[in-house]
């Protein structure tokens, strides 16, 4: 009965390795379980997960209908993690970056910090470049990010905390509150 | 029940853990039948100056090394810079605009380039940059082959030619220079 045992053993083998294949991805899986449950003080939607990297959920392949194509949050500042509302988050790809008559997508953040474009909205054709402005910030405050996104839409996937060798840290708006607008 | 089924019946039953167990057989015959490589094989090439390699490593931590591409530490081409991956804990992204590499990081970003093939490099090389395709870094970078990043690259192109002077012993600095001006 040997022989039989070993048909079992591959049968079963073959079906595992099938079901394997039929599984998610377990890398995306694993993401999206390590940032956790909602916080229950805040409705899942825009004002959500502040800091997180959206497109984890938001990238198209769930567990978000929702997709985005760039979602982010910006801080106020470089050492707290309060929001800063109303920051023009400027866009450039590589057709409006090189376009002297093109000004790029600008977005802004909510109550929380949070700003998010839709797929359907926005395609960006990477790399992409980043500004951040605020209509009421005093004369010369904002922020640039001199390197460039070159295919990642979540501002957080690099943007996280604690600052190291493979993060810059959050994004905020000004080094230190002389830089902020002043408070609505 | 016919002959031919009879067959096919006992092949399935006895032919399959007879097939692995001749697939094992083979598979240590073979381990036992190799020698240890030579520990004393070296592989003999030249390779590119690295005091000509700062203007293309200048150019890859701008077009390749962000956080999210080369500047990764699951990759394989691992591009340290400081726009990017830094290399000495305690260093981290640079805000301050640009600023390239550290001597260390120049030196990883070398290792990293001349690592991924060296024995094609150092024939490459040794022809005098002819036929740079050869190199899986010319191809991946002009998406001829499989790219996650696409076709970064255009054949010609400031990067291209930056890439290419490179392999023939003479960089081009001006390109290199031109290429960081790229969106
Ligand atoms: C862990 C997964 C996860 C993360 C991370 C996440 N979301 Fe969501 N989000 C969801 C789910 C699930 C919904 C429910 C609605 C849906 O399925 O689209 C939702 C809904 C939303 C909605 C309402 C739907 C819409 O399209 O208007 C917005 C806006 C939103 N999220 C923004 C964000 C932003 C901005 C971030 C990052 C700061 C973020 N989310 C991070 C899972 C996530
Ligand atoms: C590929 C990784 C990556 C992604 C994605 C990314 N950034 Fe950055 N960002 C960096 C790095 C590295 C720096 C520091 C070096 C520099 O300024 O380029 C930086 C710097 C910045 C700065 C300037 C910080 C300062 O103190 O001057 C701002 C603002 C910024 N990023 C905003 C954003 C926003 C908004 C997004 C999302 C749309 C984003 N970044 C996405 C890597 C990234």
């Amino acid at each position: 009965m040997r022989a039989n045992l070993s048909i079992v053993v591959l049968a079963a083998l073959s079906a595992f390795m099938m079901l394997g294949n039929a599984c998610g991805d377990p890398v995306h899986d694993d993401l999206v379980s390590a940032l956790g449950a909602e916080n229950p003080k805040v409705p899942t939607g825009p004002l959500h997960r502040p800091g997180q990297p959206c497109m984890a959920c938001h990238g198209g392949r769930g567990p978000a209908k929702s997709a985005f194509s760039m979602a982010g949050t910006v801080f106020a500042l470089i050492d707290k993690t309060d929001p800063l509302s109303g920051v023009v988050v400027n866009l450039k790809d590589s057709v409006a970056y090189p376009d002297p008559n093109s000004k790029g997508i600008d977005t802004t953040t909510n109550a929380a910090g949070n700003f998010f474009l839709h797929s359907d909205e926005f395609t960006p054709a990477y790399p992409v470049h980043v500004k951040l402005s605020h209509p009421t910030a005093p004369a010369g405050a904002g922020k640039v990010m001199y390197s460039h996104v070159g295919r990642d839409g979540s501002c957080a996937s690099c943007h996280h905390d604690p600052v190291g060798t493979e993060s810059p840290g959050h994004i905020y708006f000004a080094d230190d509150p002389s830089g902020l607008p002043p408070s609505q | 029940m016919n002959m031919y089924s009879a067959t096919i019946r006992s092949i399935v039953w006895w032919g399959l853990p007879a097939l692995v167990v001749a697939l094992f057989a083979c598979a240590s015959l073979g381990n036992s039948g190799c020698s240890a490589p030579d520990a004393n094989a070296r592989t003999v090439g030249k390779f590119p100056d690295p005091a000509t390699f700062k203007p293309l490593a200048d150019m890859m931590v701008a077009r390749c090394g962000s956080l999210d591409c080369h500047g990764q530490q699951g990759r394989n081409l691992k591009i340290y810079g400081a726009s990017g991956l830094r290399l000495a804990g305690g260093d981290e992204p640079n805000k301050a605009g640009p600023l390239f590499a550290t001597v260390n990081e120049y030196a990883a970003d070398y290792g990293s380039v001349c690592g991924l093939e060296p024995e094609t490099l150092a024939a490459v090389i040794q022809d005098g940059g002819k036929n740079p395709e050869r190199l899986t870094l010319v191809q991946k970078a002009r998406n001829a082959q499989e790219h996650k990043g696409g076709a970064v690259i255009v054949r010609g192109d400031a990067q291209d030619r930056c890439m290419l002077s490179w392999l023939t012993g003479t960089i081009d600095a001006q390109s290199c220079q031109d290429a960081l001006k790229l969106p």
